[in-house]
């Protein structure tokens, strides 16, 4: 057990050495000068601007605002994909009617659709939450389809039997079936709007963390381009973490073979 | 003309066994059914469209009628404008994807083969793999290196799924192949020839398919985020700019139809390749 534990830390401390020679590298570089300052920025500098954007609140107030558009457009996208991928699964002739014409739509990269939407919308909050809502639409629609789809049939029978009126057949029948199916669903949904806020901001907006990301480079700012970065990437990662472990919770019956 | 078409129809009833065989594919007799249901839709909302723009209803500038869409693709293909920034996207994506796919798969078995690199890079490689790939974008315009950063751009979204597809199939190779190879005594190289590679190539090759049509996206937000090097992308940008509703169409069709096309392509071939997995698994 104690070699077990030692083996863990030395795997979580070889982890650490390249992130470490790679600040101490890009230290060395800055202090010898050799690329002009906006292009290779010192990690100190860096973690300074951090907490400068943090005390002046700028920060957290581009994050609100950024979550704040991610939420509306996931829940719209996340919602309206759950409810055409039950109608599609459940009855077949409604696929048949709406499947050929979402699949044409997804074969549009999501990015094409943002002159589109600019046209329709304006470059106002309403454009970036309907983008939002298409990238989350997709994942959600596909994996709820194919959760309930793959529901088996003994369990139909099962509920056939007992007389399961068709909401408490969804309630208690389809919906716990399909729930691994439909976390996978919600992650990719999140994880796309995540991404998409953040491609929204930079082509138009105000605030948010992605204007954040492009005002530093305006200004030639490369510590707040980082800075953009690295919180963007830890946001995303604690949202997918989030998730994860209300996944592992809700889902205890269902394991992966790989933990097992 | 009500004529002409009474004939035709009087033509498609008597010939419906034909048709309904020639359209069937694999004795699939309800696929002609299946079809018009799927067109049902589409062609319902093309319908309304064309009502609309013919009664003027809709602005033309939010939503131009088919007949202004098809001007409108006449109009950028006779001028060449079209082609030309299709073809430069296309070579785009090209460079971005074969830059991108092969740093990836090299990165996948350099992981998948030693523990200690595994161990040494995969935490680190998480970590940049958590932003999401349009923030880079403004790094890459930063370094200011032309097209070049678009490729890039490119490139490190279609890195990922090929790094990761790779590293499980290398890491699923069965063991007893393994083992094998080591009765025949294979030295290092040849047993990644003749093992690792074989066994693993499936698993890039849905990597690579993946990858591609990431590429595919990710070109028009480059071409859009970073403007000035022409491209499918900036051409839908410019038309923004100018409110020419019709050409945005033209270009929104243009990208799904080439986007369905790769992955057609990278499907088909991964289906020709998979004989290889079948039989794999086969013989368990």
């Amino acid at each position: 057990m104690n070699t077990k534990g030692e083996t863990q830390v030395k795997t979580i401390l070889i982890g650490f050495i390249v992130p470490v020679l790679l600040v101490i590298g890009l230290e060395i570089i800055c202090k010898l000068e050799i690329f002009p300052s906006q292009i290779v920025v010192a990690p100190h500098k860096v973690l300074i601007t951090f907490f400068d954007l943090i005390s002046t609140g700028e920060l957290l107030e581009h994050l609100r605002i950024s979550m704040y558009r991610v939420l509306t457009g996931f829940v719209l996208g996340a919602t309206l994909g759950f409810i055409f991928g039950t109608v599609m699964a459940l009855s077949p002739r409604s696929e048949r009617i709406i499947a050929p014409l979402l699949s044409a739509l997804s074969q549009v990269p999501l990015f094409g659709w943002i002159p589109l939407l600019m046209l329709w919308f304006g470059i106002g909050e309403t454009f970036k939450v309907v983008f939002i809502a298409f990238g989350a639409f997709f994942p959600m629609l596909i994996n709820t389809f194919e959760g309930i789809h793959g529901v088996p049939r003994s369990y139909l029978e099962v509920a056939r039997a007992f007389e399961f009126s068709s909401a408490k057949l969804l309630h208690k029948v389809l919906l716990p079936a399909a729930l691994p199916s439909l976390f996978t669903g919600i992650k990719l949904a999140l994880g796309m709007s995540w991404m998409l806020v953040v491609g929204a901001e930079l082509v138009a907006a105000g605030e948010g963390v992605g204007y954040l990301i492009v005002w530093g480079r305006q200004l030639f700012q490369m510590d707040i381009v980082f800075v953009g970065i690295a919180v963007v990437g830890s946001i995303g990662y604690l949202m997918f973490l989030t998730l994860n472990a209300l996944e592992v919770s809700l889902i205890s019956w269902h394991r992966p073979l790989s933990k097992k | 003309m009500l004529s002409k078409f009474l004939l035709l129809a009087g033509i498609v009833h008597s010939q419906k066994n034909k048709i309904m065989s020639f359209l069937s594919v694999r004795g699939n007799k309800y696929l002609p059914i299946k079809v018009l249901e799927g067109t049902l839709l589409p062609g319902t909302i093309f319908v309304i469209w064309l009502i609309c723009s013919r009664l003027n209803i809709l602005s033309k500038d939010f939503f131009p009628s088919p007949g202004d869409v098809v001007n409108g693709f006449h109009e950028v293909l006779n001028d060449g404008s079209f082609l030309d920034n299709l073809g430069m996207s296309v070579i785009r994506v090209l460079k971005g994807f074969l830059l991108g796919s092969t740093v990836g798969f090299v990165i996948g078995i350099t992981l998948g083969m030693s523990r200690f690199l595994e161990k040494l890079i995969t935490p680190i490689f998480n970590a940049i793999r958590q932003v999401p790939l349009p923030a880079w974008a403004p790094l890459l315009v930063l370094v200011s290196l032309g097209e070049m950063s678009r490729v890039l751009f490119i490139a490190i979204g279609a890195c990922y799924p090929v790094v990761l597809n790779t590293f499980e199939g290398v890491k699923n190779v069965r063991n007893d192949y393994v083992e094998v190879g080591k009765v025949f005594k294979f030295n290092r190289v040849q047993r990644f020839f003749k093992i690792i590679l074989p066994s693993s190539f499936p698993s890039t090759l849905t990597g690579l398919r993946l990858s591609l049509s990431i590429s595919w996206m990710l070109v028009v937000a480059a071409e859009i985020f970073m403007t000035s090097g022409g491209g499918i992308g900036e051409m839908m940008w410019a038309c923004r700019e100018y409110s020419r509703m019709d050409l945005v169409v033209v270009c929104i069709i243009a990208i799904a139809l080439v986007g369905f096309t790769m992955n057609f392509f990278m499907q088909k071939m991964e289906m020709f390749f998979s004989f290889w997995r079948l039989t794999l698994k086969q013989s368990r």
